[in-house]
């Protein structure tokens, strides 16, 4: 793997980590506030926001290691009208900024709860916008390996699960936990479902060269191991012994021994969704012809 | 109506040898270094050998393609580029604006024909101009100059596909409609598409 993937592989995972727990917690903001009340929404959104600008800021950081000339780097949201990677660049910026200006307003000005509302709407909307431009970044017409609908799968869903379980780990302590502990791992567990599939049936089709099969089947392989772990068996353990059952602590350790196994998992998966670039061009001729030839 | 400027490179499969004074002369004008070439020559083979009735023959071939940036009429380098970079000019050819880059890469992911090269030392993509100074002043690229079996010409693109026996889809290129590239081929006989013609489709014509 080259050098200025890793950067991309560990920014394209903190963002969709980070928009998956903002999401998460705008949904708990906008549905869940009477049957939670307003102490333990607040209290969640406390805990929450801080780590999501966080994420964005490291993975925005990271971004940066792969430019060539970062100097020129803010030069990147020029092209809005025809880039996708300008619009992602933009919409990072965007829900960077409204998540900061939330938690801003959330410490000195806490009474304004409506500004506050429509600005947790706003960062969701920028934050979803983010993913749907990230998506179309890879969706290039000349590279069918990403060209198609699993990239909108796997994109989502890691968006998704690693959301769900980084709000687990940051957010969830006390009342809280009796409540949301069961919707949050049956979100993972469907999610690993779908990760499950994906990795059975784009095995079989997938645009790669045959060279690269077998590393590719070992090393989905491994991940799947893990993932079946960190997204499966902690998860099921969590929902079925319920909040009551296990101590907070223990309860506490599961959830981030699951985050981290499933952090790793996803890590590999995007590392193996780089190296399946193939470019529509001479390259895939030659191997076209390779296969006629021989 | 007035036709659209665009300019074009010819190349003749079928005269070319592979001796790549093109790629010499590119690189002794732009001084690119070894792991950038702004011009490239492939070598296109395969074939295998073929029973007919009792005996065995081949159907082997080769020939050459020499390449460097194909200035498309929709240049996706320039459609995904984000900071307006890769850019387009009057007459059809696409250039980058340095001063601008950022190296972020992403034109050589999307380039089905290589040809926006990465140059480490300067943080920056680097791709074949045309020799705009040399065009500029109504001289041939240096490629096209260097060519000793002049296998290898520009011009205006609807002149030289009225002039040429124009092969859409020539091995191993991409399909054309995708960036529709400014590249006339006057293709090898064996290259429609390589390698998969029959020794008795070949004997027939």
């Amino acid at each position: 793997m080259k050098k200025d993937h890793l950067s991309l592989v560990l920014f394209t995972i903190l963002v969709q980590t980070a928009v998956g727990m903002l999401l998460m917690l705008g949904l708990v903001k906008l549905f869940l506030k009477d049957e939670l009340g307003f102490q333990v929404v607040e209290g969640l959104l406390g805990r929450g926001l801080p780590v999501v600008l966080i994420l964005l800021l490291v993975s925005m950081t990271l971004s940066l290691l792969h430019l060539g000339s970062p100097i020129n780097a803010p030069l990147a949201i020029l092209n809005l009208g025809r880039s996708w990677l300008s619009a992602e660049i933009s919409f990072t910026l965007f829900t960077t900024l409204t998540s900061g200006c939330l938690l801003v307003l959330r410490l000195f000005r806490p009474g304004l709860s409506m500004i506050n509302d429509y600005l947790l709407i706003g960062s969701c909307i920028c934050g979803l916008l983010l993913i749907v431009s990230m998506i179309r970044v890879y969706c290039l017409r000349t590279v069918p390996s990403w060209n198609n609908k699993w990239t909108w799968i796997q994109f989502s869903k890691t968006t998704l699960l690693l959301g769900t379980l980084a709000f687990c780990a940051a957010c969830l302590s006390g009342a809280s936990i009796s409540l949301l502990i069961r919707p949050a791992m049956s979100i993972v567990i469907l999610m690993l479902g779908i990760d499950l599939t994906q990795s059975l049936i784009q095995n079989r089709n997938n645009f790669l060269p045959k060279a690269g099969m077998k590393l590719f089947s070992d090393s989905r392989q491994s991940r799947l191991g893990i993932a079946l772990i960190g997204s499966g068996v902690i998860p099921i353990l969590l929902f079925w012994a319920g909040p009551s059952s296990i101590s907070g602590r223990i309860t506490d350790l599961l959830v981030f021994t699951a985050l981290g196994i499933t952090l790793l998992s996803e890590l590999k998966n995007r590392r193996l969704f780089y190296l399946s670039y193939e470019s529509l061009g001479i390259s895939v001729s030659i191997h076209e012809q390779y296969q006629v030839n021989n | 109506m007035t036709r659209v400027k665009q300019v074009a490179f010819f190349f003749d499969s079928s005269s070319c040898s592979g001796c790549k004074a093109c790629m010499m002369a590119c690189r002794d004008k732009n001084e690119w270094a070894g792991e950038n070439p702004w011009r490239r020559v492939y070598e296109v083979t395969g074939g295998s050998w073929v029973q007919i009735e009792h005996y065995w023959e081949n159907n082997l071939f080769a020939y050459h393609l020499s390449l460097s940036c194909n200035h498309c009429e929709k240049p996706i380098c320039v459609e995904v580029c984000p900071t307006r970079s890769m850019r387009k000019r009057e007459d059809g050819i696409v250039y980058v604006k340095t001063s601008t880059c950022i190296g972020c890469r992403y034109c050589e992911w999307a380039c089905p024909y290589e040809s926006p090269q990465y140059d480490r030392n300067q943080g920056k993509m680097t791709k074949c101009d045309f020799c705009l100074d040399l065009i500029d002043d109504d001289k041939p690229p240096a490629c096209v100059a260097a060519c000793g079996l002049r296998a290898l010409g520009f011009g205006e693109k609807h002149e030289l596909v009225e002039k040429t026996v124009f092969q859409k889809q020539f091995q191993p290129l991409p399909d054309v409609e995708i960036t529709q590239p400014s590249l006339i081929v006057n293709p090898h006989r064996d290259a429609d598409p390589a390698g998969r013609k029959t020794i008795q489709e070949k004997r027939t014509k």
